[in-house]
């Protein structure tokens, strides 16, 4: 019994030991090697044709336990007829490169790159396999490529989830740009006064269809428009790329167009026109000074052209000699006046315009309507100020003429002839303008009114010298009127004998002398009349 | 619009040129055929009247006044001045007999520059005067007066007459006395 219980429990151990054993093998040699591609894609998804895409997928052994050498398979099977590598490339990446790649199939056949690990690959490593694919023909869709991992060798390392050994990512090919639209310039410079630049004057001339678009960047203009530039004739400095988005078309790389702004300095011309000097006066030359000055930040080029006008009515003086540079050409009462004298920035060249006023026009102010001036290489910009303001000119000064009485006395006897004088006085100091100065003497009863025009010398009271043969008489309904064109020198007279006949006894007189308004461009009329009381004794 | 305003400057200063008045009335000379007539007799006034000026008066513009010292001798009242001045004016009689004598003359035309003429009126003597009595010519704008230059030096005359006692009953006209004394 005992040896029977001894039997039995030697027996017992010994199963147990076996079983030990074996359990103990079993777990020592345990394999979970679990091969796996857990994400891919293309970067972009859509490509023209001809445009090139990258395929990323993560390769790992997700297992703990390593995955012996050659002993799994990764294959990458592309929609070749879409796209394809280039079939000489292998793939690359940390993933890539525990494989030993092949590429499998022929040119418009098949697109398959099969790598098998050259190495062990240790629990938990891996890394991204990274692939060129080139879009051939445009597809109606997003197009699979796939991605497959799988055990061929050892199978027993691995416990393998089948869940992962699978991907397929999507790339759609677009129509490629037929033609890429070519700048007609690389570089671009602001025109002044502009600060901006205008792209557009570097735009192919577009097919039919074709719109162009500019970017900031080179890349795709697709993603929200955000780098489309507004305004491509008035773009900062910078670098632009043309996009022709009607038919996908970028300009090439080498196509990028540099904007530059430089600083603008340019002429910018002013005119102004002052008083006339002398102020105006009858038939005397006044001069309209006139002034162009360079305001802007460069002097002037070429020729500069002013144009002035004279008050209307009156008539050109002789220009000064020189003029400062300034020839000027006339016609009716305008002045075209030139100079190629240059004007620095900031400096100004004067000359003058003269005029001569009319007797008509005394009493009245002078229009001198703004003046304009041009040219110099001035931009059109500058522009804006070429015209000056206007000027009105006080009232055209004349000779003043006041008359005024010599005589002996104030009272006649019957049949008496008394001399009288009638002075014709400028007191304006400004002579008479040589047009007729008038005098009229209204007739008075009881006495007579004789003027003859041959005395230059008469007695009053003394020897009095006058000009009687400057006069002339007309006669006229109320009395005689005296004229005279000989001008009477500032501030001088002309002097008027005229013999008085007493003829009436008590008679009572206003013996009167008025002179013509405005006559020998008098400017005052309010002191032209002048009256002497004359009586003749009872 | 600067060339529109211009040309409308230019025009109205054309016209301040062209509109530019200096009619000037005046009463130039004053005188009585006699200086002195007899109670009873009559005296020839004239008045030498013009425009001295350069520019017409308007018609109704001014008002030319004789006004004699009625107290001595007076118009008839009724026959107004007569003479190529006179005609120039409408007139009427102001006042009443005895207390005054004043013949008023309103211009009925238009009168050119330098036009004028003679306003001649009767009077006839009425009371002795103690001394050569005044009559009072003047003329003066009344109406439109912008187109007048007047000057007032001119506008203004005192005729003088002395009536004596008369002669009844044979009255010897002083013309010829002065003549007889020579």
């Amino acid at each position: 019994m005992l040896y029977s219980q001894f039997k039995t429990n030697k027996m017992k151990s010994f199963f147990l030991i076996i079983l030990a054993l074996f359990i103990g093998l079993n777990l020592a040699s345990a394999q979970s090697a679990d091969p796996a591609v857990t994400g891919a894609n293309f970067v972009p998804n859509q490509i023209n044709t001809g445009q090139t895409s990258l395929l990323t997928f993560s390769f790992a052994n997700t297992g703990s336990t390593a995955i012996p050498v050659s002993s799994i398979e990764l294959t990458i099977s592309m929609a070749y007829i879409y796209y394809t590598s280039d079939g000489t490339t292998a793939p690359r990446g940390p993933g890539a490169a525990f494989f030993n790649w092949t590429h499998v199939g022929s040119t418009g056949s098949s697109d398959i790159w099969k790598g098998k690990n050259k190495m062990v690959i240790n629990a938990f490593d891996g890394g991204d396999v990274l692939l060129n694919v080139t879009g051939n023909t445009v597809s109606n869709g997003f197009e699979t490529t796939n991605i497959n991992v799988q055990p061929i060798d050892s199978l027993s390392k691995f416990n393998d989830s089948q869940v992962n050994n699978n991907l397929q990512p999507q790339l759609r090919i677009n129509q490629g740009c037929p033609l890429a639209p070519m700048v007609t310039g690389n570089t671009k410079a602001n025109v002044c006064p502009a600060t901006t630049v205008d792209l557009t004057t570097l735009q192919p001339v577009p097919v039919t269809g074709q719109t162009f678009e500019w970017h900031t960047v080179s890349s795709n203009p697709n993603d929200g428009r955000l780098t489309v530039v507004g305004s491509p004739t008035q773009v900062p400095p910078g670098t632009y790329y043309l996009y022709a988005r009607s038919i996908s078309c970028y300009s090439l790389a080498s196509q990028a167009v540099t904007a530059s702004v430089s600083i603008c300095t340019s002429p910018d011309i002013t005119i102004s026109i002052g008083q006339p000097t002398p102020l105006p006066i009858a038939a005397q030359k006044s001069s309209i000074p006139v002034t162009v000055t360079n305001i802007g930040t460069s002097p002037t080029t070429g020729q500069i052209t002013a144009v002035i006008n004279i008050p209307v009515g009156t008539l050109f003086g002789t220009f000064p000699a020189g003029n400062n540079g300034w020839t000027c050409l006339t016609s009716g009462t305008i002045a075209t006046c030139t100079s190629s004298t240059s004007v620095a920035n900031g400096s100004n060249t004067t000359f003058s315009v003269p005029f001569i006023p009319t007797a008509t026009q005394v009493g009245n102010p002078l229009t001198i309507i703004p003046a304009v001036v041009s040219g110099g290489g001035e931009p059109t910009a500058n522009t804006g100020n070429n015209v000056s303001t206007s000027i009105i000119t006080p009232n055209v000064a004349g000779a003043d003429l006041v008359p005024n009485f010599t005589f002996s006395s104030t009272t006649f006897v019957v049949n008496a002839i008394k001399t009288v004088v009638i002075n014709v006085n400028e007191i304006g100091n400004i002579p008479t303008n040589g047009t007729t100065v008038s005098v009229f003497i209204p007739y008075s009863t009881g006495f007579t009114y004789a003027f003859d025009s041959l005395p230059t010398s008469v007695t009053v009271v003394g020897t009095e010298i006058v000009n009687n043969p400057d006069w002339t008489m007309a006669s006229r309904p109320a009395g005689i009127l005296l004229s005279s064109t000989i001008p009477i020198p500032a501030n001088g007279r002309s002097r008027i004998a005229l013999k008085i006949t007493a003829n009436t006894a008590g008679a009572e007189a206003n013996i009167t002398a008025n002179i013509t308004a405005n006559g020998g461009g008098d400017t005052n009329p309010s002191n032209n009349i002048i009256s002497l009381a004359q009586s003749i004794q009872k | 619009m600067k060339r529109f305003i211009l040309t409308i400057f230019a025009f109205i200063m054309g016209l301040t040129v062209v509109f530019a008045q200096f009619a000037d009335p005046a009463v130039t000379g004053a005188s009585f055929s006699s200086t002195q007539i007899a109670k009873g007799q009559t005296a020839l006034l004239t008045v030498s009247f013009a425009n001295t000026g350069s520019t017409t008066i308007p018609i109704n513009s001014i008002e030319l006044t004789i006004s004699t010292a009625y107290s001595y001798y007076t118009s008839n009242n009724n026959t107004a001045p007569t003479g190529s001045g006179a005609v120039l004016f409408n007139w009427i009689h102001i006042g009443t007999i005895g207390l005054s004598d004043v013949w008023r003359g309103s211009n009925n035309v238009a009168i050119g520059a330098f036009v004028g003429g003679d306003i001649l009126l009767t009077v006839t003597g009425n009371a002795v005067s103690p001394s050569f009595e005044t009559t009072n010519i003047n003329v003066q704008p009344v109406n439109s007066f912008n187109v007048f230059f007047d000057s007032p030096v001119n506008n203004n005359l005192q005729a003088q007459l002395k009536i004596n006692q008369d002669c009844n009953p044979i009255c010897v006209p002083f013309s010829v006395i002065k003549l007889k004394s020579r």
